[in-house]
């Protein structure tokens, strides 16, 4: 059975700090907000199938482990409660819940129901960075929200994040493609998850969690995705010229002088910035 | 547009020749248009939704369909976090024809150069698509194709007629596994190349559509490039009838 956690989520008023990036929003979104909430708290532990409420409205019906369910929300401040199936505000008392998480107009963010590093169940509210990626770029963000210890999350042989704890997070941006990932405890060669392939798609935020209990022996991933972030290659350069200035290029570079002289009204003309 | 464009020049580079047709200016998508016939389909207002939304308040609720009828809520997606993201297995094209201006050319898989640029394959009598756009038949985003309209020293190359496509032409690209996707052209631009909207034209979000792109307008003689990129964006037939209002 899990304890109702009363009060406030701490986590949750300060993970929601906005990075600068997320300051430029699209006007028509500016009043929206698009919100994930992960169910990652394992089988057998109270919350097998859950429902949850924004503001004393259902938001997700019979949510369960595993799951990630993204709604669009309004700009506003938010009372999250997580109830037992089929319970409401009205007959029963929330078994989690999260008051006054301030979600700002344009923000990405992801709620988690998750174990905290002792395992007791807990809310955690994070801001994704959905800032725009370079052409040929991809995001890696690696969530610790499992009832374990510190990690280092690994690519290959290479740590990239080293020491996370519960209910921290590692950002990195890595060229697209295809990478092996694991994680060790932190400082050790005891690889807990993986290694598995992961591919990393260009102009996405792959955001993988590390949720479950060590002690219980069910550590697990899961992931979520952000598409479309990229903001496309610097142009298409796709012209060399040779219709265009075919007599003069047929004398080869020399002729380029040629054609600054002979061209001289055109690009008198031409003049430009 | 910033830059003054001397009549003198495109007159004399003849570059700007228009096939017949309405010219106008696009309302569906963006950037700044030189010239533009027909239009592109929005990106952001084509992303797709689950059909979820508030329809009824009397809505029943189960577990297929969230109940968010009467909140001010709508649910995008739910799935299973735990199943890890696949890769995409879609064959890539191949080969591709646009039989009104008697292309029928072979497609290379291209990618970006040190400068962030698409790389445009060297051989002008090929094609290349950009390896980090959408797959043709995969559903959603937009497939890229470029090609060069010209060489320095190879003559015409095989976008070299892009410019006079129009609305209504077909364009079919083969793929490795030889299945054909046949798209309709709904919109041909042409834009500064300070003003190409490539975020749009890139994005794998939205319509699926093929997007072809070459260069056009005025040669620079000093840079040695044209100003401008033109741009013929297409939808597979199947669905060009449903954007038939945006045109």
């Amino acid at each position: 059975m899990i304890r109702p956690i009363l009060g406030r989520v701490g986590i949750a008023a300060a993970a929601l700090a906005l990075p600068l990036g997320l300051a430029a929003v699209p006007a028509q979104a500016a009043d929206m907000a698009t919100v994930s909430v992960l169910h990652a708290i394992p089988e057998g532990a109270g919350a097998d199938v859950v429902d949850v409420f924004a503001n004393g409205d259902l938001l997700i019906d019979n949510f369960t482990p595993g799951t990630l369910e993204t709604v669009e929300v309004p700009a506003g401040t938010y009372d999250l409660a997580v109830f037992g199936d089929g319970q409401t505000p009205d007959d029963a008392e929330p078994v989690l819940i999260a008051e006054a998480v301030e979600v700002p107009g344009g923000v990405n963010a992801t709620v988690t129901a998750n174990l905290d590093a002792e395992g007791a169940p807990a809310l955690n509210v994070f801001v994704n960075d959905i800032s725009a990626l370079a052409a040929g770029e991809a995001r890696l963000i690696v969530r610790h929200i499992a009832a374990a210890p510190a990690v280092d999350v690994l690519a290959g042989s290479d740590v990239i994040f080293s020491d996370v704890t519960n209910p921290n997070e590692g950002v990195i941006v890595v060229p697209a493609g295809d990478y092996e990932a694991s994680v060790n405890l932190a400082g050790t060669d005891t690889t807990v998850l993986g290694p598995a392939p992961v591919m990393l798609e260009e102009g996405t935020v792959t955001i993988a969690y590390a949720w479950g209990s060590a002690e219980q022996e069910n550590l697990a991933l899961a992931t979520q995705l952000i598409t479309d972030v990229s903001t496309g290659p610097e142009g298409v350069p796709a012209g060399g010229g040779s219709t265009t200035q075919l007599p003069l290029m047929a004398f080869g570079i020399a002729a380029l002088g040629a054609l600054a002289i002979a061209g001289a009204g055109a690009r008198l003309a031409a003049t430009r910035n | 547009m910033t830059r003054p464009r001397p009549a003198l020049l495109v007159l004399g580079a003849g570059a700007l020749a228009l096939a017949a047709g309405t010219v106008g200016i696009a309302t569906a998508g963006s950037g700044m248009h030189v010239e533009s016939v027909g239009a592109r389909p929005a990106v952001s207002a084509s992303i797709p939704v689950a059909e979820t939304a508030p329809s009824s308040p009397d809505a029943p609720s189960s577990a297929d369909a969230p109940a968010l009828a009467g909140t001010p809520y709508r649910t995008l997606e739910r799935r299973d976090a735990t199943e890890l993201p696949r890769p995409d297995r879609t064959p890539r094209p191949v080969e591709l024809r646009i039989p009104a201006i008697d292309v029928r050319v072979a497609v290379d898989v291209v990618g970006l150069d040190a400068a962030g640029q698409v790389e445009v394959p060297v051989d002008v009598a090929r094609s290349g698509w950009y390896r980090f756009s959408a797959k043709p038949g995969s559903g959603e985003g937009s497939t890229v194709i470029v090609g060069h309209v010209d060489g320095v020293d190879q003559g015409a190359g095989a976008f070299f007629d892009l410019r006079s496509l129009k609305p209504g032409d077909t364009v079919t690209l083969t793929r490795a596994d030889d299945r054909q996707v046949t798209y309709e052209v709904v919109a041909r631009e042409r834009f500064d190349k300070d003003r190409v909207p490539l975020r749009e034209l890139f994005s794998r979000g939205g319509h699926e559509r093929l997007t072809l792109i070459t260069c056009g307008g005025p040669f620079d003689p000093a840079s040695l490039e044209y100003t401008d990129n033109i741009v013929v964006t297409a939808v597979p037939v199947d669905s060009a009838a449903d954007l038939g209002e945006t045109r």
